[in-house]
């Protein structure tokens, strides 16, 4: 068979302990058992990654993949991954942006970096020719200024990942940062750039991406676009991007508040976030390639404390879930503020706010003094104090030092029982409280393999009938049915546990494919995906197929953590949420229990195939044809 | 013969669906590529701002106009 279309068909190796640089052929089995982008990027992970290799050694590898999708037309198919192992959690660690997928037009589908260079070094790529570059003059600069210094040497045609202070000082919490605004956010990555003196990458190609059967996709393009324009709310989508949901959300009480010791309140939040002052900020819209969308804002500050600051959010719930609830900062400005931070020094803000609200909770209960943060006076909602915080994490200055060693180590370094307070799973930083509501974003914040929490995005956030459960299984393909009596049953017509293995399934494909995985895309039928995927690379697979790659890339991330050591134990919630109520308004809602959490988990284990144990039943590894 | 034009530059997102869809439709490899199209959108001041261009050899047929969902450019 001549070269699959979709693909840019290569694998660009780079290791840096040598300096050297392969371009090897990018093989059919990987095409076909993995689809691309986060699939791919498993498998080569999972190859490459020995347990031995700590996540900051050289022998940690960076894998950046591309899916088949990104570089075409197909809507919202813009979306690189990020691998490696986890410096915040030591599993498996991943994530996705919008930025990078011009690699395919350079004529590479992943791009597999490894070793460490023996001085700051940045790697230019442009078609064949490929540069480590020396970086001496850009290290130590934030992620704004690298940018800027890399734009103006090569040209603003190309596009900079990069990493900041955060990253260079290996804070278990730092990102990556695309085009000064699209983050790898979760997970440490940065940290990972970081270990191995590589500042930043750059990358501009002029090649092209090739179609199989050019009429049959132009056909299924236009299906797509048709069914996908006419979807209702996408103007919103645009507007306001991931605050599309806010008032929905707060009035479900999904906004932890104060360090997960309560739940926002719904009022509090729609004053605080308050929508108008948002888009009134908002000068402009801004796309990931290729989406017909663009749920991300160019905002420009006019007047107040931060006049002039111009900076593009991307997911704007983020901040606002990190900073505005847990650290209790209000109002745009002051969020805007941390989202600059965040972004010009390369962290996270869900892991850094997570490690931020901890410790305002333990100053306030007088666990730590002003002594341990050596005079920094925190509170909640304290802008000055938690900015500074902030600075001093990714500089790991005084306080900030201990907060920079992540969710596992910094509870150690500071002991006196401070770990109960602290709201994470296995070292990942957690989005959503467990006791509200009980959705498969949440639930699967506990069994995830992936490390960081969209990784089952779904239509339960909300509260939902059996009836709309079915009809939308139907509209969307998934879960097959056969599956709805034990799938989608319950008060509200679904199992948590077991439609997280479908829905994780299918963001896996949208990940593998570079599709973004926000509702809009989540509407089209997997098969019509499947359609696409077929005529675009000229690989056969209908919807089963591909949900198959997705499941057999998932337990493959499973297999990887398992290898580091992770067991059934690992797959919990913090201490606190299964201890203690939290309050929404005059509700209250109980810890959530064990006997809740055993039951979820062997329902989870179960729908996936997987033993009591946690570990993966020899007939599933045959089923997915995996010999690990 | 008709033309394209840039109406509303503020406007671009820079999602590069125009150009991907000049190369696709327009270029005779039916290939997606940004540097084979005769639309150009370039980042400006290092933000995420940009300017869009023809090139001399757009056709004018308009299929950058279909693809672009922000109101970037119109077809006269
Ligand atoms: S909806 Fe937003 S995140 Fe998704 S592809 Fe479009 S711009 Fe990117
Ligand atoms: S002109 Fe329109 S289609 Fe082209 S990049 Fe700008 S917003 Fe996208």
């Amino acid at each position: 068979m001549e070269k699959a279309g979709g693909f840019a068909g290569s694998i660009l190796y780079v290791d840096l302990s040598q300096r050297s640089v392969t371009k090897e052929p990018l093989s059919q089995e990987l095409m076909g058992d993995f689809l691309g982008g986060a699939g791919i990027n498993t498998k080569l992970a999972y190859d490459l990654i020995k347990p031995a290799d700590d996540s900051l050694s050289p022998g940690n590898v960076l894998l950046i993949g591309a899916g088949p999708f990104v570089g075409t037309i197909i809507p919202g198919a813009g979306r690189c991954s990020a691998t490696a192992k986890s410096p915040a959690s030591g599993l498996f660690g991943s994530n996705t942006t919008g930025y990078f997928g011009t690699l395919k037009f350079a004529g590479y589908d992943h791009l597999v970096t490894k070793g460490k260079a023996d001085r700051p070094v940045y790697l230019k790529i442009r078609d064949n020719e490929v540069e480590i570059r020396d970086a001496s003059h850009i290290w130590g600069k934030d992620t704004w200024e690298a940018t800027d210094a890399i734009w103006e040497e090569l040209g603003q045609e190309y596009e900079v990942l990069s990493i900041g202070p955060a990253g260079e000082n290996l804070v278990r919490s730092a990102n990556i940062i695309g085009g000064k605004y699209s983050a790898f956010a979760r997970t440490g990555l940065g940290a990972v750039m970081g270990s191995k003196n590589l500042k930043a990458i750059a990358v501009y190609g002029t090649g092209s991406i090739e179609v199989a059967d050019v009429e049959a996709f132009t056909q299924l393009l236009d299906r797509l676009y048709k069914e996908f324009t006419a979807q209702a709310g996408l103007d919103g989508w645009r507007t306001y991007g991931t605050l599309i949901s806010l008032e929905a959300m707060a009035k479900a009480g999904l906004y932890p508040h104060k360090n997960f010791q309560e739940t926002g309140e719904a009022d509090r939040c729609i004053e605080a976030f308050n929508l108008d002052n948002f888009a009134k900020l908002k000068v402009g819209d801004v796309a990931c390639m290729s989406c017909p969308i663009g749920c991300k804002h160019f905002v420009e500050l006019k007047e107040g404390k931060y006049a002039g600051l111009k900076l593009t959010v991307s997911c704007a719930n983020a901040p606002t879930q990190s900073w505005g609830g847990p650290c209790a900062i209000e109002g745009w400005e002051e969020i805007f503020r941390c989202v600059e931070l965040c972004n010009r020094l390369g962290l996270d803000y869900y892991d850094t706010a997570g490690l931020i609200a901890w410790a305002i909770e333990l100053y306030k209960r007088r666990i730590i003094d002003n002594k341990d943060t050596q005079g920094l006076e925190l509170d909640w909602g304290k802008a000055d104090a938690i900015e500074e915080l902030i600075q001093k994490i990714a500089h790991k200055d005084g306080f900030g030092e201990i907060l920079a060693q992540g969710l596992i180590e910094a509870p150690k370094r500071i002991g006196r029982n401070s770990a109960y307070y602290l709201s994470q799973v296995k070292g990942i930083g957690l989005v959503f409280d467990p006791r509200v509501r009980h959705s498969v974003e949440v639930v699967s914040q506990s069994f995830n393999v992936r490390g960081a929490h969209d990784s089952a995005l779904s239509v339960t956030m909300l509260p939902r009938t059996r009836e709309k459960m079915i009809k939308f299984a139907e509209r969307i393909g998934f879960p097959p049915r056969d599956a709805w009596d034990r799938v989608l049953a319950g008060p509200e017509g679904f199992n948590a546990a077991r439609l997280s293995k479908w829905y994780e399934d299918n963001v896996t494909v949208l990940d593998s494919l570079g599709v973004c995985q926000f509702a809009p895309f989540q509407r089209p039928n997997i098969a019509l995906w499947a359609e696409l995927y077929s005529a675009l690379t000229g690989i056969k697979k209908d919807a089963t197929e591909l949900l198959k790659t997705g499941e057999r890339a998932w337990n493959i991330r499973r297999a990887f953590n398992l290898r580091e050591g992770a067991a059934r134990k690992d797959d919990t919630f913090p201490e606190r949420t299964m201890r203690e109520p939290v309050k929404f308004g005059d509700k209250e809602y109980s810890p959530f229990t064990q006997e809740h959490l055993t039951e979820l988990i062997d329902d989870y284990y179960q729908e996936r195939g997987w033993n009591s144990d946690g570990t993966i039943s020899q007939e599933k590894l045959d089923e997915l044809g995996l010999r690990l | 013969m008709s033309e394209v034009r840039v109406t509303k530059e503020e406007n671009c997102s820079g999602c590069r669906l125009c150009a991907l869809a000049c190369s696709f439709f327009i270029s005779p490899e039916r290939a997606f590529s940004l540097s084979k199209s005769q639309i150009r959108v370039a980042r400006t001041d290092g933000e995420n701002r940009f300017k869009v261009g023809l090139l001399e050899d757009c056709l004018g047929c308009g299929i950058c106009v279909d693809y672009c969902h922000y109101g970037v450019l119109s077809k006269e």
